[in-house]
């Protein structure tokens, strides 16, 4: 899977911001390094980005950016997870997961008092998951697997969530964000999402 | 972490050799070695300090030598003899009014140049401020980039919001002992908002407001908003977008 590109100067051209913007924003890391993809062209060397990741979140700094300042904002994007510990009532109480999520949970055996940021993290994927009909139940629990024993080790770091089925079995992967993957003709690529996107999202609505 | 202030301060006034640690006050006199890590609330080095790992340390100013062979992360560092650093430099305020070698990125708020710093890696900061000589061998990302030359400088590609460089008029005796080459600054390419330039050779410069002042070779300026360009100035083509 080859991300579209676009190059800097249609970026600017399609966003109306300046350079000056572009590079202020990169500064307080509101887009991150590893977007700035260097490229040679016919003219010399050429700075491309990931058309839909870096459209998206300038679509969001520019609708976002009167509320919250620039250092606020970094936080929502930052792929750090914050401190935060919430019981299962708060939770739905605040609409950030539904009872089907934490149901399966507790068919996994991975009930807990209290959820850290980075549990609710997986719930919230899994129940955004559930309710747009991506996944199965069935498969949900495959997820609570693989993000309960995995996710920790891409703190800090850009990650993916892949689902792939083969003649009707699914399996769940988390990989570095960007990550090139190649299968046997046999087997389809259902979802491949960036961590990110849902962690943008949730901090949000924890916010 | 414990309170700084009721740590021990570390003196040398001889020379000494030290295993590093945690200190109050670090002052270096005479000569000394650190083999370790050192975090300190201050550190002043007026004779010759080499040290083999991190430093971190609220404030530190460097009026003798210093080689630190680790990351600097500090809120305050003054340069006024010479220091090279093997590794990155994280510091919101940094002046050097003598030399400075850094092998690793800068990142900062206000960075002052007044004496010569030399950079292998990307510089990051909201303000830079030079008034003497600078070389960065990677990209600068900053808010404001004033530069006076005054002898040549230069960085491989720049952006940010307001960019300005120009001539210092030299007076007298720097201009009859001609140190270190006529004023110039050689880059690839410079991204901004505003830019005025000077002396400035650059392969293409995209900017919304340009001014390509006297002594300029550019190939290429891409400008949105307005061009002026200097009878002196050398420009091989330039485009509205």
């Amino acid at each position: 899977m080859t991300d579209d590109l676009i190059s800097k100067k249609e970026l600017l051209d399609l966003t109306g911001i300046s350079y000056g913007q572009l590079y202020r924003w990169k500064r307080k890391n509101l887009i991150p390094e590893e977007w700035f993809i260097r490229k040679s062209s016919y003219t010399g060397q050429e700075t491309f980005f990931p058309k839909q990741q870096i459209l998206l979140r300038i679509d969001k700094i520019l609708n976002m950016k009167d509320g919250l300042s620039l250092d606020e904002l970094a936080d929502v994007f930052s792929p750090t997870l914050g401190e935060v510990e919430m019981s299962a009532q708060e939770l739905l109480e605040r609409n950030i997961v539904s009872n089907i999520s934490l149901e399966l949970l507790k068919e996994a055996g991975r009930e807990r008092p209290l959820y850290a940021l980075e549990q609710i993290m997986m719930l919230y994927v899994l129940d955004k998951l559930l309710i747009s009909g991506d996944i199965t139940r069935q498969e949900g629990s495959l997820l609570i697997d693989v993000m309960s024993e995995h996710y920790y080790r891409f703190t800090g770091k850009p990650s993916e969530l892949v689902l792939i089925r083969k003649m009707g079995v699914p399996s769940f992967m988390l990989v570095t964000a960007g990550t090139e993957l190649y299968f046997d003709n046999g087997v389809k690529v259902v979802l491949r999402q960036p961590m990110g996107t849902f962690m943008e999202e949730l901090k949000l609505k924890l916010g | 972490m414990e309170e700084r202030n009721l740590r021990n301060d570390l003196n040398v006034s001889g020379m000494s050799q030290t295993a590093g640690g945690n200190f109050h006050r670090v002052s270096i006199d005479g000569m000394a070695k650190v083999n370790g890590n050192l975090d300190c609330t201050s550190l002043n080095v007026n004779g010759t300090l080499k040290m083999h790992g991190a430093l971190s340390s609220e404030s530190a100013t460097i009026n003798g030598m210093c080689t630190l062979n680790g990351p600097l992360i500090s809120s305050r560092v003054r340069v006024d003899g010479l220091t090279t650093i093997n590794g990155d430099l994280r510091s919101p305020e940094l002046e050097v009014n003598g030399k400075c070698t850094v092998r690793g990125r800068v990142d900062g708020e206000r960075i002052d140049i007044g004496g010569v710093i030399d950079i292998e890696g990307d510089v990051q900061c909201e303000s830079l401020n030079v008034q003497g000589n600078i070389k960065i061998s990677g990209f600068l990302n900053a808010g404001t980039v004033e530069i006076r030359l005054h002898t040549s400088s230069s960085a491989k590609e720049i952006g940010g919001e307001r960019i300005d460089i120009r001539r210092k008029e030299q007076t007298g005796f720097w201009k009859s002992i001609g140190l270190g080459g006529t004023p110039s600054f050689k880059t690839s390419l410079i991204e901004g908002d505003e830019i005025v330039l000077e002396d400035t050779e650059a392969d293409i410069v995209r900017g919304s407001k340009v001014h390509i002042g006297r002594g300029c070779n550019i190939r290429l300026v891409e400008y949105s908003g307005e061009l002026e360009v200097d009878p002196d100035a050398k420009v091989g083509s330039s485009q509205r977008i």
